[in-house]
């Protein structure tokens, strides 16, 4: 007779298409090679109806009933009352940035890109010296940026520097270890 | 022999998941003609239904002389997988006779999950109690699931108590019927009590509550759940809370989370970047929004969509009627969310003809089916332009009752386009037939019928407004400055800033009055009070006070962005564009029912929202 083992899976009925291709990572220890999740999860995506993932479920249905509409209720959901207490992952306290840049085709060794990181800080902070000293996490695989500490006045003016795509709070990878991630 | 070898084949098949591999397999039996060895042919349905190739599943199932429970199994979890689980259901019910086993009731239940029907669920339920099989915990963990997915958490636990062995999953499915249902306290409760949690149950907690509305919560498990270095190995839940800060338009958040995403290494993953283009166009940052959009590899009709509508929102309409037509070129099929975010775009441009043309259209050229929101998205643009006549046939005629915002919006037009008798008769029917919830409505309706001098009306509108407001909460903005939100409430505020706040403020009026000819328009104020109250009323309300603690606060030259909960005033209206004029700073301001951009003295809504 045939074994079904499968059908002890409740999960298998659910299934949830990940779109997504991940690039490997190298340069946390941490993190383990993302593959495609054989298992699918227990909440199921209703993109096969509406297109979009469960965050986009409307809280207050509307007479259409179409699963999402984003003129449905353009007021933000505030529960009754309005968000006081200011929502922080560990370790944002924006003074750590994370600065994503966009290298063109040939991508530039690890040695190069570095040396772009190090030129595009130095150029809000004044020096190279300064520009090495607040840098304080780097990468080139899982994605190509750096994590610098410096005001927020500063990471604005990094925004409108050449190359730069991202300039984002940054908070902690590893939240017991109080760790930003990166080298 | 030969047997044991194709059932072996077939099973690597199942697991591989190698359609054309099965085929092949199947084309041997075939020829060797050994279709009806019974094990054989229910593993052939099975391998089929695990390709997700159910219409081969099915034909083979028709075909089998003899079918037993397992071929029922096979056959159904097939059409489950295949989302065709009406079909398992009908299937099932014209199957005559056939009393199912655990496996069948398990594909049974599954079906009715997956459709979110309790009805049905219910009968199987049944059927399962008094069966044989009444005490197997994998069924009972599948109508644990079921019972979540149609929103009957409690009946979901009544089950899950009688599981003698709860398993991960069965837990992890009860947590998420009463974190979707909004059951906060019982939910988490629930959550501390696991055995076991892994990365399922997290996402399951996070996105039920960020489902139900519960944002901040749903934060604060994320939180914990950083702290507990679960790996993420799915970013299901970092699209979750992405859209957990869209919902709330907490734009300091969000920045976190897609720093998050971009170290995590996700930034490539489809559906998130989908969400982060909503979440950037509703904290009021559509560069952001657009900068995502241009960036990803692969795009599909939701990142189309999500940024045309998110320009739409911005008053970007022609951006937004263009990424259209880039969209028809590439051949990707609108849907009707993107068609809403058309119509709108043209109705802040008076695009009539082209409004006009979107929704044949939609109906025309690909068979979608004009909701409410896009009846109520034309009649503004018909209102804007105008052509209230031809509104007035629209709203009586369309296959919606309309709701208030759709009168209300009617009524806009009349106002502006000075056709009061028309106005109304609006404001009659709109009073008789609801009990308006925005104090806005109210405004409309008593500067309506004062416009036609009906006094008395105008009084009952105002009597009416004010019953409302003694109930209701009063105005409030929340602005974030650097990583903090402050929330600022209409009338003076006690905020340790205010004697800063209201110098400012009067500096900024004085400038206006000065070189603008600025006056206030008490007209927005209903209340019976002389001119310096009403006046002094406007001057706080909290949108002000909000821009004020920005410009006083926040970084010098960065845009200040103000979510307030009810419409902006008109005077707030003509004062912000002033400010955005004097400080030479972009405002953008989102209120109940559109966003605001001022520049340089002008807002993006054209002056008509």
């Amino acid at each position: 007779m045939a074994h079904f083992t499968a059908r002890r899976k409740l999960a298998t009925v659910l299934t949830k298409t990940l779109s997504s291709s991940t690039s490997s990572c190298s340069s946390f220890s941490t993190l383990s090679s993302r593959s495609r999740f054989a298992v699918p999860l227990l909440e199921q995506v209703s993109s096969t109806r509406t297109g979009l993932g469960p965050c986009y479920v409307t809280t207050r249905p509307k007479t259409s009933g179409s699963g999402y509409s984003p003129l449905n209720d353009p007021s933000p959901n505030w529960s009754n009352r309005p968000p006081k207490e200011t929502i922080l992952l560990d370790g944002c306290d924006y003074e750590h940035w994370l600065i994503v840049m966009e290298f063109t085709d040939p991508k530039p060794t690890e040695d190069e890109m570095i040396s772009a990181y190090v030129k595009t800080l130095t150029s809000v902070v004044g020096s190279e010296e300064e520009a090495k000293k607040k840098i304080y996490s780097v990468c080139t695989s899982t994605y190509t940026g750096f994590g610098a500490l410096i005001s927020e006045e500063l990471s604005c003016k990094v925004k409108g520097l050449p190359g730069v795509l991202w300039v984002l709070p940054d908070s902690y990878l590893d939240v017991p270890n109080k760790d930003y991630g990166g080298l | 022999m030969l047997i044991h070898h194709y059932l072996h084949q077939l099973k690597l098949c199942a697991r591989n998941r190698t359609l054309t591999t099965a085929k092949s397999l199947h084309a041997q039996i075939l020829k060797i003609g050994i279709t009806q060895c019974i094990p054989l042919a229910n593993t052939l349905v099975n391998v089929y239904g695990k390709c997700s190739a159910a219409s081969h599943a099915l034909q083979l199932f028709d075909e089998m002389h003899h079918r037993d429970h397992i071929a029922w199994a096979s056959v159904l979890t097939a059409l489950n997988q295949a989302n065709l689980s009406g079909k398992t259901l009908s299937m099932f019910c014209s199957s005559s006779g056939l009393r199912p086993d655990d496996f069948v009731l398990s594909a049974l239940v599954k079906a009715c999950a997956n459709l979110g029907s309790i009805k049905h669920g219910k009968q199987v339920h049944c059927r399962f109690i008094v069966s044989e099989y009444s005490h197997d915990d994998v069924v009972k963990s599948s109508l644990v699931d079921m019972y979540s997915k149609c929103d009957s958490p409690d009946s979901a636990k009544v089950v899950f108590d009688s599981i003698r062995v709860k398993s991960t999953i069965s837990w992890t499915a009860l947590v998420s019927g009463f974190a979707k249902s909004g059951r906060k306290e019982e939910a988490l409760e629930l959550f501390r009590n696991m055995p076991i949690k892994n990365l399922y149950s997290w996402t399951a907690l996070i996105s039920g509550f960020v489902q139900s509305g519960k944002g901040l919560e749903a934060f604060s498990v994320f939180t914990e759940m950083r702290r507990e270095s679960v790996h993420i190995l799915d970013p299901l839940v970092l699209s979750s809370i992405v859209g957990a800060c869209a919902n709330m338009a907490a734009s300091i958040a969000g920045r976190q989370v897609h720093g998050l995403v971009i170290s995590l290494g996700f930034y490539s993953c489809l559906f998130i970047s989908n969400a982060l283009i909503d979440m950037y166009a509703k904290c009021s940052d559509v560069i952001a929004a657009k900068d995502i959009f241009s960036r990803m590899r692969h795009r599909d009709v939701v990142s189309w969509t999500s940024l045309i509508v998110g320009l739409a929102q911005h008053g970007q309409a022609e951006k937004a009627l263009a990424l259209y037509e880039k969209i028809v070129s590439h051949g990707v099929k609108p849907n009707e969310v993107t068609f809403v975010g058309l119509i709108y775009a043209c109705s802040h441009v008076g695009f009539v003809a082209k409004g006009r043309e979107l929704f044949q259209s939609m109906s025309k050229d690909y068979g979608i089916r004009p909701s409410l929101q896009h009846y109520t998205c034309l009649l503004d643009l018909l209102g804007r332009s105008g052509l209230i006549d031809e509104a007035e046939k629209l709203i009586r005629t369309m296959p919606f009752p309309p709701d208030e915002p759709t009168w209300a919006a009617l009524l806009s037009a009349c106002k502006r386009q000075g056709k009061s008798q028309m106005g109304v008769r609006f404001a009659d029917h709109l009073l008789s037939c609801f009990k308006p919830r925005d104090p806005s409505t109210y405004i409309l309706l008593s500067n309506v019928y004062a416009s036609a001098s009906l006094w008395g009306k105008v009084s009952e509108a105002r009597r009416k407004l004010g019953d409302m407001e003694v109930r209701k909460d009063p105005g409030y903005s929340s602005v974030e400055v650097r990583k903090e939100t402050e929330v600022f409430y209409a009338g003076e505020t006690s905020h340790p800033l205010k004697e800063e706040i209201f110098g400012l403020l009067k500096k900024l009026e004085e400038d206006m009055r000065r070189r603008n000819g600025y006056v206030p328009d008490t007209s927005w104020i209903l209340h019976d009070m002389d001119e310096q109250e009403k006046e002094k009323l406007l001057f706080w309300h909290s949108e002000r006070s909000a821009v004020a603690y920005a410009l006083l606060k926040g970084v010098p030259g960065s845009p200040i962005r103000i979510v307030k909960n009810l419409r902006v005033c008109g005077d707030c209206h003509v004062v912000m564009k002033h400010i955005s004029e004097i400080t030479e700073r972009e405002i953008i301001v989102r209120d109940a029912t559109r966003y605001h951009h001022f520049k340089g003295g002008k807002c993006s809504c054209n002056d008509f929202w």
